[in-house]
């Protein structure tokens, strides 16, 4: 064989081997998605908000390293997510809300990339790390606080705590006091209880989830945030009769098919409240800034203008 | 799912997209003069007549669109929408900037003004009393007063009358379907995403528009970066149905023209 033609054959013996190796790379891929597709969901949401143009930053708590994004300037808003959620569920929303403010959104401590990973969680650990991060706000120091389900009950109890560091509250389907969720199991044992849970989160339309992404949520249950949270003092955080201590504006805005959190849930938060308006959003679950950021960002908007509102409600 | 659809001619695709109380057979009259310079799509969205099924929110059906490029293997297309599909096809652009080539938005809007509310929730009851087993009739008479213009009913009573005893007689799931859909324009406001549309953008009004009337096309076309406007005198809402020789012209030419742009541009 010439000479030329032996270098011929390394060249596609190299590229038969490249390509062996990328097929086996993703075969590799579609296992791990197979077999964990939340982590998967996770690092692209996160990823979202990179492609939002926002940056990750990192800060130093007692309970380990805070995880966020940040993107905009302006007034500072807080995106705090649900139990079990991460910062990236903001995405869709984040990046419109940053042409005119400075949104900060975290991986809540126990949550995502924050630490910590594994083992006890309280609700004071992770209050502990929003106070961090308004800390680290320049400026007046001032936030407005936007909060999906648990989010929205520690944007409160942030209120309650530190009323001078407040200018709103936005609750987005957000917790506020002990409700009755009706036979839906947040952390499932079983498929079924799993598709439930879904289902009872989701709006109208929503496709149903797939079996082995309802498999990963019961894998994941017995060591998510939340079951660690439930494990430690969930009744320690309850604002049940403290609600009227809350003087920031406080604007519910809330997907109607929540089953969850339902609107009668809203409107009883919202009467108890001194300062509260009230908007539903029709044919929307419990997650709207996922399922209906179309509909939730004039009303984000509305909720984070400056332009002094009617009387509440 | 793939949502229900039909695919004739040859050519860049352009994908047509109902109005809400329309199905893929409402573009007919379109497909012979456009489907030999164009390979043109048409489908219903969930909720609508051929894909059944509760609507999602507003965001779903321009996934759902996604969705349907990838299954005919369409990069992008040039998309034209009226009323409801206008909406989703504004969203559509911009959530999914590199599957839009250009948008056509007909007798749309920039938002459903509250002041829409009160009929909206007329058209709801009066679409919910018919899936119970009312009489689905009553849903055009809300809506045909503001739907077409009282010229084309005076010229075209007959087929306004053929039409109500047609969706008289259409299932239950229909006006569920219906209800669905109305529902996702209440309180809707496009504006905060209006300025991520990246595409050619043409917005064609009609002068006699009582759903979404010119001033609000005009609000769509001014937030939309480098939109063009179009006003078609005499029309109404049905404009896609009151005129479609008129609205095929235009498109044509809105399309000619960003062909010779773009070769320009080369």
């Amino acid at each position: 064989m010439s000479k030329e033609g032996r270098r011929r054959g390394t060249w596609v013996r190299l590229l038969l081997w490249g390509l062996v190796a990328l097929a086996l790379l993703l075969a590799a891929a579609a296992v791990f998605f197979w077999k964990r597709p939340l982590s998967v969901f996770e690092a692209t949401g996160h990823f979202g908000l990179r492609a939002a143009g926002f940056t990750r930053l990192t800060l130093d708590t007692p309970r380990g390293p805070l995880a966020y994004w940040r993107g905009g300037q302006g007034d500072t808003v807080i995106l705090l997510h649900g139990a079990n959620d991460y910062a990236g569920a903001w995405a869709k929303v984040a990046g419109p809300l940053a042409a005119s403010h400075r949104i900060v959104v975290p991986d809540l401590p126990g949550h995502g990339y924050s630490a910590p990973a594994s083992g006890a969680l309280s609700f004071d650990d992770i209050l502990a790390g929003v106070e961090r991060l308004v800390q680290a706000e320049p400026g007046d120091g001032r936030v407005t606080l936007v909060g999906n389900s648990m989010g929205g009950l520690l944007a409160l109890l942030f209120a309650r705590k530190h009323p001078d560091r407040v200018r709103g509250v936005v609750l987005v389907n957000g917790a506020a006091l002990s409700g009755d969720a009706k036979g839906i199991n947040l952390l499932p044992r079983t498929r079924d209880e799993a598709r439930r849970a879904t289902q009872a989160l989701t709006g109208p339309g929503a496709p149903p989830v797939p079996g082995f992404i309802l498999d990963d949520l019961v894998r994941r249950a017995p060591l998510s945030p939340l079951a660690r949270l439930l494990r430690s003092d969930a009744a320690g955080s309850s604002l049940d009769g403290h609600l009227g201590e809350i003087q920031a504006p406080v604007t519910l805005l809330w997907g109607e098919a929540d089953q969850l959190l339902p609107p009668e849930y809203a409107r009883r938060v919202a009467q108890e409240l001194p300062n509260a308006r009230l908007a539903l959003i029709p044919g929307c679950g419990h997650l709207p800034q996922r399922e209906c950021s179309v509909k939730l960002l004039p009303l984000l908007l509305e909720a984070l203008s400056p332009v002094p509102r009617a009387a509440p409600i | 799912m793939v949502l229900a659809h039909q695919v004739d001619g040859d050519g860049p695709p352009l994908l047509l997209l109902n109005g809400g109380l329309m199905s893929l057979g409402a573009w007919e009259e379109y497909v012979s003069p456009l489907a030999h310079a164009y390979r043109v799509v048409r489908c219903d969205f969930r909720g609508q007549l051929l894909s059944p099924g509760p609507p999602p929110p507003l965001e779903g059906h321009a996934h759902d669109l996604a969705d349907l490029l990838d299954h005919l293997a369409i990069d992008a297309a040039h998309v034209m929408g009226t009323s409801f599909g206008g909406e989703v096809g504004l969203l559509f652009a911009a959530l999914h900037p590199d599957r839009v080539r250009s948008l056509t938005a007909v007798t749309a809007t920039d938002r459903v003004r509250p002041e829409a509310r009160t009929a909206l929730q007329a058209l709801i009851q009066a679409c919910r009393a018919a899936a119970e087993g009312g009489d689905g009739g009553r849903v055009l008479d809300l809506l045909i007063p503001h739907t077409f213009s009282p010229d084309y009913l005076e010229t075209h009573a007959d087929l306004v009358a053929r039409r109500r005893r047609q969706i008289a007689a259409l299932p239950p799931a229909w006006f569920e379907g219906l209800a669905g859909l109305v529902a996702s324009l209440d309180g809707l406001d496009l504006r905060p995403w209006l300025g991520r549309i990246r595409c050619s953008t043409l917005v064609v009004a009609a002068e006699k528009d009582l759903t979404f009337p010119v001033e609000e096309a005009r609000a769509l076309a001014a937030a939309i970066p480098g939109a063009w406007l179009e006003l078609i005198p005499g029309a109404g809402h049905g404009l896609v149905i009151e005129a479609p020789e008129r609205l095929i012209a235009i498109l044509n030419e809105f399309l000619a023209n960003l062909t010779l742009e773009q070769e320009g541009r080369s």
